[in-house]
């Protein structure tokens, strides 16, 4: 056998060859080859036999939905580029398997009975298509039974995912509005455009005080003030769907039980996809709590605004943050001017340490004041102010701002400085009276004691020589002499009252009593008197002014008695600071017009000739209780008479 | 080792191509015939792919390809090529060295 040239075929491969398009004659007339190839590599050719077909292949081939034809068994015999790439595959991994193998495991009975039902004629369905990528493509199938010897089914599949998509993230939108409607802290409602109750949350269920299955179907105007509700639905009638309205109007729901609540209200008009107004979505706040904090706040801010307090209210850091109109009337500022300006400027220079530092207190948290401090004006004037520093807390209880609230208190102290001069005027004046009351009376006294004497003497031993008419004018003038000492001892002892130093000392009013009592006793015994007792405290004080007190007011008592036989009961009640001592008569009592008068000096109101004295003692005691810093006074005994009483304070010995 | 004894996962996995023109009756009838044998003799076990020389032309030259269809084993050896619609049946067990069922 001679050998082949070089780069020829070799045997076998030409007797392969041969076999190869023998076969391939063979197929061709079998009917059996849709196509021959020729050429090389790549430059082969592929010529399809029948040229009619061409036509649909191209057609199948460019078009947009994914288009497959397979057996009766489901083995898909062809399938256009779009069915592969909807697969994620290459097209080798398409043809010849099954419906089946590409379809998720759950979706395969129903592929089978899609397939089944095409077979005998059109069907459609959808498919959950199983990708390379392990993914899932669901499907529109459309389906058809193709004529043949062999039967055929051609499938049509659309691509299904972003209208999935858009269905779950319409359920999704859905969802979440539902759960914002039911969750929604506030009042939401859904109602008709005619008004009625959709849909409810549990807010409004509450605002309404209606539980949600009463109110559905039920018109707004059952729950809603009516004219609020015809406002309501009237201005949305003819909104177009999806538009805001956007104006939030207070209104008033009525409760069940009656009770108006007031909510802040909005409506929205919902529309479908081509803008019809298909519903009304309410929202609805309940300020019932805002508007009475509102009024509290309102009620505040308008004491803030005419208290005659001036108010500035500052940060921690020093700066003025508001003031009220009496602190820019006060400082002299203008409406706004004080407003970011530091608080030091509000004290005199003078000041500002000691007000720098109590203001730190009050950052700290204590309340500060009143402190007296001198404050400036814008113009540099200055004057006295009682100042309080306030912390003021947020809810955290951290001090956010430090009130302080300033009175001008320049007038204030100017009268009181006026005060304690004209005090100080009487007190020196008073001293110097009643010095000169006890010089007087002193003085007077000697060369009264020699006019009492010679007069006496005149009486005594010319009287034999005297007639009728001098022997008359000498017991005047000797009376008038007597008269004129007693009044002098009289000033005297009230002089000395005011003006002798005092001695303390534990005084027992019982025992002092006695004492006046046994002075008293030819007088007492002589009118008949009776003399009660009750039981008398021991008080802190001057021992013989005490004995002088009693003693007058005893002696008045005795003196002033209506008939013989009276009754005097000296009796003392204790109170919370002070003891007070009755001495009540059964005497003549006293016009209730001159119960002050009696204990001024020299005030009588008796003539001489009825009651002997000179109008001292009275005054006298009043000035004993003045300087024992108690009181005196008269009240009529119940049953006729006076009873007075005086009080002495609680004190210890020093 | 025969077709029916190959593992379709191991290192000598069965190769079994038919090349088609996509849509043609003769490639139809022919996927369906091949799917239908190796159902029938093979079980789910065992696959093969489909090549449109429509879609890779190049391809009918470098395996010597004259008419469409053709399906070409080529493990496990020996190599076998089967040019038509595979519809006779007998012939196509035969060539694959299956055997009558």
């Amino acid at each position: 056998m001679r050998g082949l040239p070089p780069g020829a075929p070799t045997y076998d491969e030409l007797a392969r060859g041969l076999a190869d398009a023998e076969a391939a004659l063979e197929a061709v007339a079998a009917g059996a080859v849709d196509a021959l190839a020729s050429g090389h590599g790549a430059d082969a050719q592929i010529t399809a036999l029948e040229r009619a077909d061409s036509f649909f292949v191209t057609l199948v081939t460019e078009m947009q939905e994914a288009a497959a034809s397979m057996n009766s068994g489901g083995t898909v015999l062809y399938a256009n580029p779009r069915f592969a790439e909807l697969l994620r595959v290459p097209m080798s991994r398409v043809l010849g398997r099954t419906l089946a193998e590409l379809t998720a495991e759950a979706g395969r009975p129903a592929a089978q009975r899609l397939l089944a039902e095409a077979v005998r004629g059109p069907a459609r369905g959808t498919l959950e298509l199983l990708r390379g990528d392990g993914g899932l493509v669901p499907v529109q199938v459309s389906a058809a039974p193709i004529a043949g010897d062999q039967p055929e089914v051609c499938l049509v599949a659309a691509d299904l995912t972003d209208l999935r998509q858009a269905e779950s993230t319409m359920r999704e939108a859905e969802e979440r509005f539902r759960s914002a409607f039911d969750q929604a802290p506030i009042g939401m409602a859904l109602l008709s455009l005619d008004g009625r109750f959709e849909r409810v949350n549990a807010v409004m269920a509450a605002i309404t005080g209606r539980p949600e299955a009463q109110l559905l179907g039920t018109p707004l105007a059952s729950v809603l003030e009516h004219s609020h509700a015809t406002a309501l639905l009237s201005r949305l009638a003819g909104v177009p769907g999806g538009e805001q309205d956007s104006t939030t109007v207070e209104v008033c729901y009525l409760n069940a039980d009656g009770r108006g609540v007031w909510v802040a209200q909005s409506a929205t008009v919902i529309g479908d996809a081509d803008g019809r107004a298909q519903q009304i979505l309410l929202q609805v706040q309940d300020i019932e709590g805002q508007r009475l904090h509102k009024q509290q706040l309102e009620r505040q801010a308008a004491i803030i605004a005419f208290t005659s307090e001036s108010i500035v209210s500052v940060t921690p850091r020093g700066e003025i943050e508001t003031c009220n109109p009496s602190a820019t009337r006060l400082y002299g500022y203008a409406n706004d001017e004080l407003a970011g300006e530091r608080f030091e400027r509000l004290t005199a220079p003078a000041q500002r340490e000691a007000v720098a530092e109590a203001f730190g207190r009050a950052v700290a948290g204590d309340q500060v004041g009143p402190l007296e401090t001198i404050r400036l004006r814008k113009d540099g004037s200055t004057f006295d102010a009682s100042v309080t520093l306030s912390p003021i807390r947020d809810a955290s209880g951290e001090v956010v701002r430090v009130a302080s609230v300033s009175q001008d208190i320049s007038e204030r102290k100017r009268t009181a400085a006026e005060l304690q001069r004209v005090s100080d005027e009487l007190a020196r004046s008073n001293a110097d009276l009643e010095q000169f009351a006890y010089v007087a009376s002193h003085d007077l006294s000697e060369p009264l004691r020699t006019v009492t004497g010679f007069v006496q003497l005149l009486a005594d031993r010319y009287a034999a020589n005297l007639d009728d008419d001098a022997r008359e004018f000498v017991a005047f003038a000797v009376s008038g002499t007597q008269r004129m000492q007693e009044l002098l001892d009289g000033l005297l002892a009230y002089s000395r009252a005011g003006t002798m130093e005092q001695r303390l000392a534990e005084v027992d009013c019982g025992r002092t009593l006695l004492r006046v009592l046994s002075g008293l006793e030819s007088s007492i015994t002589d009118s008949g008197t009776q003399i009660d007792i009750g039981e008398l405290p021991t008080v802190v004080a001057d021992p013989t002014q005490i004995e002088q007190l009693f003693q007058n007011l005893l002696a008045n008592a005795v003196k002033f008695r209506a008939v013989d036989g009276a009754r005097i009961r000296i009796s003392a009640e204790e109170e919370l600071d002070r003891h007070v001592v009755s001495i009540a008569d059964s005497g003549i009592g006293i016009d209730p017009e001159h119960r002050e008068r009696i204990f001024k000096m020299f005030q009588q109101l008796h003539a001489r000739d009825e009651y002997a004295g000179i109008g001292a003692g009275l005054a006298i005691c009043r000035q004993i209780t003045v300087r024992h810093g108690g009181q005196i006074w008269v009240e009529e005994t119940p049953g006729g008479g006076s009873t007075f009483r005086f009080s002495l304070p609680k004190r210890s010995l020093p | 080792v025969s077709l029916r004894d190959a593992d379709p996962d191991g290192a000598l996995a069965p190769v079994l191509v038919l090349y088609i023109v996509g849509g043609s009756p003769a490639s139809r009838r022919a996927v369906g015939n091949l799917r239908g044998i190796c159902d029938e003799l093979l079980g789910s076990r065992f696959t093969f792919d489909v090549i449109d020389l429509r879609e890779f032309p190049a391809l009918a030259g470098e395996h010597n390809i004259l008419a469409v269809p053709t399906l070409i084993k080529e493990r496990p050896p020996p190599g076998v090529r089967l040019i038509g619609d595979l519809s006779d049946r007998a012939r196509v067990l035969h060539a694959l060295d299956l055997g009558a069922a």
